[in-house]
C-alpha cells in the first residue's frame, strides 16, 4: 500500500516540474516567436533604410576586436587568479565580477568618469591626443567592460580545476611553463574558453546602456545594432522589430559557431 | 491618468500638487506613450511633446481634438565657463550633441539648424554637422552629455536648461523653434480627468508651467513643419 | 649515481628536515603526514625549500645560489594520480615527455617504449580507456621517454585492485632493476619495499626516523612505527637463498 502512495508522489511532483520547466520555456520562446510571427517584408526594407547594415557591421566589428582583447588579456589573467591563492587574487576576482553586477548605465558612468574628457586619465589620454568618448574605441572598450567576467572568471575555474601534480609532472619531464600552458593546461581548459567566449560575445553584442552613455550614438561610428533597434523604435516599430530579429539570428549563430563539436576537438586536442 | 511627454515630468508634478483631485502622471517618451494608448492603455489625458504624435492616423481616433497647450522654446546650452555666448557661434563648437532625429527635441533641432543655414549659409550648417558627435534617444541624455563635460554644446528644451548647471543661449528671432504640446483627452475618459485638462489650460494650471520654462506659444508658425 | 639531500621545507604545519644519500632503488616509507609526498615534491623543485641543497649525480640542482627549475633538472615525477594527460593518447603522453628530433623519431622511440611495455596495441587509447595497471605502465613509459637521472614514484600501486597489485609489483621490481635507474619509491606496503627497494628510509613527522638496508632495519628498528612495519618482513623476503654451498668430501 505504501509502495503505491509513493509512486502516485512521485509522478505527481514530476508532472508539476515538467509543467514549471514548460511555462519557463514558453516565457522565454513566446515573445521571440511572436516578434519572428508579426514581421513584414518591407520591414526588411525600412530597416535598411535606417542604417541596419551599418549598425550591423559596427556591432560585428567591435563585438570582434572586443572578443580579441579578451582572449588576449583575459587568459592571462584567469591564469594568474587560478594559479595564486593569496588573498589580492580574492579581492581581484571580486573586482572582476563587478561589471556582471552594475547597472549598465552605471558602468556607462564609470567609464566616463575614468576616460572622460573631464575623467581621471582625461588630461593624460588628451596629451596623447587620444579622445575617448564618441568613438568607436569607446564603444570596444565598453563592450569589453562589460563582458570580461563572463569571460575571465569561468575560465578562471577551469583552469583551477587542472590538477596541479600533472602539471608538475608535466614539468619534470622536461617541458616549459609556456609548452605546459599551451599543450595542457590550455587545451583542457579550452570548453570553458569556448563557452566563457560565447557568452560574453554575446553580452557584447547585445551591449547598450554603457556605449550609450560612454559612446554616444551616431550611425557608422557608435551606433551598434541594439542602440539603432531603440532608436529605430521612436518612429515606426517595423524597422525595429527587423533588426531585432537581425540581432538575434547574428547571436545564435555565434553561439553555434563556438559551441560546435568540431571546433571544440579542434582547439582541444594538442598536435 | 495622464500620458505626458518627458520634459513635462517636473512641471506636472507639480500641478498634480496643486490639483484639487486624485492624479496619476506617467510620462516617457512621445512614442512610447502613443503606442501604450493604441495598444489599449487607461490613459485619460495625452499631452506628447509634438503635434504629430497627437495627430497620426492611428492615435487620432482614440482623442477628442487635440487643443494647443503650451510651448517649449529650443534652446543652445554650453558648459558654464564655455566661449560660445551666441546660437551663430554654435559652428566653432568641437562636440556637439543633439537629439536622435526620431524624436521630438531632435526634429526641432534640425529644423533650427535649416532655420540657421537660411540665416547664416549652407557653410554654417555643414561646418555644425561636422561637429555633431553624437544624436542621443532622449533629452536627458542631451543634457548628461554636457553636465559631465563631454560635449561642447547641446541642442535642448528651455525647460530642461533650467534644471542643469549649464549657460542657456536663446536663439534669435529669426531661427527661433518652439516645440508644441497638443493636449487631448481619450476618448472614454474618467471625467475627473477630463477635468484636469480643462484646468491645465486654464489661467492657474497654465501659470505652474510657465514657472518651470514653458512658455505661452508665440503666434506664427514656430513649430516644426 | 647519487643523490644527496639536505633539506628544509616548510609546508603547512610540517617540516621536514632531511639530510640523506641515496644511491640505487630506496622506498620512501612513513605515517601520513610524515612528509613523503612533500619530499619528492621539493626534489623535483614544486616546493622551494627554506635552505638547503640538492646534488644529483655530481650535478647541483638546489643551494644558494642554484634553483634549476623542474624541466632542468631531469627527475622523472609520476605522482600518486600518475598525471597521465586525459586529451591526449597513450602515445602522445610519452612522446610529449621526448624532447630531442624530429616528430617521426619521437613518435617511433615512444612507440618502442610501449612496446617494451606491452602496450603498442593500446597506443591510440586515451587514459581514460585503459585499465589501472595499463595506465600504469603508461606512465612508467613517458617517465623513462624523458631520458631522467633518477625516478620519483609516489605510491605506484595504490590505484590498483588487490588481485593486480602483486603481478605489478613483481613487473616494476623487474622494471626498475632494467632501467639501473636510482629511485625514490614512497610506499605504505612493506610488501613493496620487500620487492624492489635496496634501502628504506623512513620519515616520520618530517624527520627520518630510520635508515638503511632492509635486514639492518628489521632487525634493529629505531622507533614502534618502523618496528610494526617491518614486523614478519624477515620471513616474507623473496630472496633467493644462497646457492648451496658445496660441501666437499674431505669436510
Amino acid at each position: 500500500m505504501t509502495r503505491t502512495v509513493e509512486a502516485g508522489w512521485t509522478r505527481v511532483l514530476r508532472s508539476l516540474a515538467r509543467v514549471g520547466a514548460a511555462l519557463l520555456l514558453v516565457l522565454i520562446a513566446l515573445p521571440i516567436v511572436s516578434l519572428a510571427l508579426t514581421l513584414r517584408v518591407s520591414d526588411l526594407g525600412d530597416a535598411v533604410e535606417r542604417g541596419l547594415w551599418q549598425a550591423l557591421t559596427l556591432s560585428l566589428t567591435s563585438t570582434t576586436v572586443a572578443a580579441a582583447v579578451l582572449v588576449l588579456l583575459g587568459t592571462p589573467l584567469a591564469w594568474s587568479l587560478a594559479r595564486t591563492s593569496s588573498r589580492w587574487a580574492r579581492a581581484i576576482e571580486m573586482l572582476v565580477r563587478l561589471p556582471a553586477v552594475t547597472p549598465p548605465a552605471v558602468a556607462g558612468v564609470a567609464l566616463l568618469a575614468a576616460f572622460g574628457r573631464q575623467g581621471l586619465f582625461g588630461d593624460s589620454l588628451a596629451e596623447l591626443g587620444v579622445a575617448l568618448p564618441f568613438s568607436t574605441a569607446a564603444v570596444i572598450i565598453a563592450q569589453v567592460f562589460v563582458a570580461a567576467p563572463f569571460y575571465v572568471l569561468p575560465l578562471q575555474d577551469a583552469f583551477r580545476e587542472i590538477d596541479e601534480d600533472m602539471l608538475w609532472t608535466a614539468r619534470s619531464l622536461g617541458a616549459s611553463p609556456t609548452r605546459v600552458f599551451f599543450r595542457i593546461s590550455l587545451p583542457l581548459a579550452m570548453p570553458s574558453l569556448l563557452s566563457g567566449l560565447a557568452i560574453g560575445w554575446a553580452r557584447a553584442l547585445g551591449e547598450f546602456g554603457a556605449t550609450l552613455v560612454f559612446a554616444g550614438n551616431l550611425p557608422g561610428t557608435t551606433q551598434t545594432l541594439p542602440i539603432a533597434i531603440y532608436t529605430a523604435m521612436e518612429g515606426d516599430l517595423g524597422p525595429a522589430r527587423a533588426m531585432a530579429i537581425v540581432l538575434l539570428v547574428v547571436a545564435m549563430l555565434l553561439f553555434l559557431v563556438l559551441r560546435s563539436k568540431p571546433l571544440a576537438s579542434m582547439l582541444g586536442r594538442s598536435r | 491618468m495622464v500620458f505626458a511627454a518627458a520634459s513635462l515630468r517636473v512641471a506636472l508634478a507639480q500641478a498634480a500638487e496643486r490639483w484639487s483631485g486624485d492624479l496619476e502622471v506617467s510620462t516617457a517618451g512621445s512614442h512610447v506613450l502613443r503606442r501604450q494608448i493604441e495598444a489599449g492603455a487607461p490613459a485619460d489625458v495625452f499631452i506628447p511633446a509634438s503635434f504629430a504624435h497627437a495627430e497620426a492616423a492611428s492615435i487620432l481616433p482614440l482623442l477628442d481634438r487635440p487643443t494647443e497647450l503650451v510651448c517649449n522654446d529650443l534652446v543652445l546650452v554650453v558648459p558654464s565657463e564655455s566661449p560660445i555666448h551666441s546660437f551663430e557661434e554654435l559652428s566653432g563648437a568641437q562636440r556637439i550633441v543633439l537629439g536622435t532625429p526620431d524624436v521630438p527635441v531632435g526634429e526641432y533641432a534640425d529644423v533650427a539648424l535649416q532655420r540657421g543655414a537660411d540665416a547664416w549659409g549652407a557653410r554654417w550648417r555643414e561646418r555644425v554637422m561636422h561637429h555633431v558627435v553624437s544624436r542621443e534617444i532622449d533629452v536627458r541624455q542631451v543634457l548628461a552629455k554636457v553636465t559631465l563635460g563631454e560635449a561642447d554644446a547641446a541642442l535642448v528644451y528651455a525647460s530642461d536648461a533650467r534644471v542643469a548647471d549649464v549657460r542657456r543661449i536663446d536663439l534669435p528671432t529669426d531661427v527661433r523653434v518652439q516645440a508644441r504640446y497638443p493636449i487631448a483627452s481619450v476618448r472614454g475618459a474618467n471625467p475627473d480627468g477630463v477635468r484636469f485638462a480643462r484646468w491645465l489650460r486654464s489661467d492657474q494650471g497654465l501659470e505652474v508651467l510657465f514657472d518651470h520654462g514653458f512658455e505661452p506659444c508665440a503666434v506664427g508658425d514656430l513649430g516644426a513643419p | 649515481m647519487s643523490l644527496e639531500l639536505d633539506l628544509t621545507v616548510k609546508q603547512g604545519t610540517l617540516t621536514l628536515e632531511v639530510e640523506v644519500e641515496c644511491e640505487g632503488v630506496t622506498a620512501v616509507m612513513g605515517p601520513n603526514g610524515a612528509g613523503k609526498t612533500t619530499l619528492l615534491r621539493a626534489c623535483i623543485g614544486a616546493i622551494t625549500p627554506e635552505r638547503g641543497s640538492i646534488v644529483l649525480g655530481g650535478r647541483t640542482l638546489l643551494d644558494r645560489n642554484t634553483n634549476l627549475p623542474p624541466e632542468d633538472r631531469h627527475i622523472a615525477y609520476v605522482p600518486q594520480g600518475l598525471g597521465l594527460f586525459p586529451h591526449m593518447s597513450a602515445l602522445e603522453n610519452v612522446v610529449f615527455a621526448r624532447r630531442r628530433g624530429s616528430s617521426a623519431q619521437k613518435r617511433a622511440e615512444a612507440g618502442r617504449l610501449l612496446e617494451e611495455l606491452e602496450m603498442s596495441h593500446l597506443a591510440e587509447r586515451f587514459p581514460r580507456e585503459l585499465s589501472g595497471g595499463e595506465q600504469q605502465k603508461v606512465a612508467l613509459a613517458r617517465a623513462m621517454a624523458a631520458d631522467p637521472e633518477l625516478l620519483l614514484l609516489d605510491e605506484p600501486l595504490s590505484a590498483l585492485d588487490p588481485t593486480a597489485k602483486p603481478r605489478m609489483r613483481r613487473f616494476l621490481a623487474i622494471w626498475l632493476s632494467e632501467t639501473g635507474l636510482p629511485a625514490l619509491l614512497v610506499t605504505h606496503d612493506p610488501a613493496d619495499a620487500v620487492e624492489f627497494a635496496d634501502d628504506l628510509l623512513v620519515l616520520e613527522d618530517g624527520r627520518v626516523s630510520q635508515r638503511g638496508t632492509l635486514d639492518d632495519v628489521a632487525v634493529r628498528p629505531a622507533t614502534e612505527f618502523v618496528a610494526a612495519l617491518t614486523a614478519g618482513l624477515i620471513e616474507r623476503r623473496p630472496r633467493t637463498l644462497p646457492p648451496p654451498s658445496v660441501v666437499s668430501e674431505d669436510e
